[in-house]
């Protein structure tokens, strides 16, 4: 199973970075952070199949193409900022991340705006 | 992407770190900073590397641009 590998690479990237935080060096987070993507690149073909299926359900569903495309990329936006946001918590850069929290935020309702924009007129042109 | 890269890395910090032990013991400050300087150079490079190639993933995987 996938799952072995996985951890056996996070604990591998963890002894990694105690022994480098023990001789002091400053890539102990450049350590933490290349695990970080093993263990992420190792899981996204399951992500592919996953955001497929959806697309497809959706599709099937009758949802507008708009919508979906929509949905997928603020789950990216999403996922981007959370995974840097992490790493300069590991860091301690507590500052940083709530920056880069906030734009995250900020382009995730930016690009949805359209999207209630189109749901107000819908609920205008009913009650109307 | 396998555990290489993570051996890699720590190895380059490792080095790092020992070799400016030995130049601070023998007062060579100035060239330890330039040692850890070079480690952090060649780290940075990798870095970047696996993260464009986490980014286009995603890219690719969501469809985005």
């Amino acid at each position: 199973m996938q799952i072995f590998g996985i951890a056996a690479i996070a604990l591998i990237t963890t002894f990694c970075v105690l022994v480098l935080r023990e001789v002091k060096s400053e890539l102990a987070a450049a350590v933490a952070l290349a695990g970080g993507i093993i263990v992420v690149l190792s899981v996204i073909d399951v992500f592919t199949d996953i955001f497929s299926t959806i697309a497809a359900i959706a599709k099937r569903a009758g949802l507008a193409a708009s919508v979906v495309t929509l949905l997928f990329k603020v789950i990216a936006v999403g996922y981007v900022t959370e995974f840097s946001a992490s790493v300069m918590d590991d860091v301690g850069l507590s500052s940083l991340s709530d920056k880069v929290t906030l734009a995250g935020k900020l382009i995730i309702v930016g690009v949805s705006l359209p999207v209630v924009v189109k749901l107000f007129e819908f609920i205008a042109g009913m009650l109307s | 992407m396998d555990i290489n890269i993570i051996f890699k890395i720590a190895a380059v910090g490792l080095i790092t770190a020992i070799i400016n032990q030995v130049l601070k013991k023998t007062d060579k400050d100035e060239i330890a900073t330039l040692v850890t300087l070079a480690g952090l150079v060649i780290v940075l490079i990798m870095i970047i590397n696996m993260i464009s190639q986490l980014f286009d993933t995603l890219r690719s995987v969501f469809g985005m641009y």
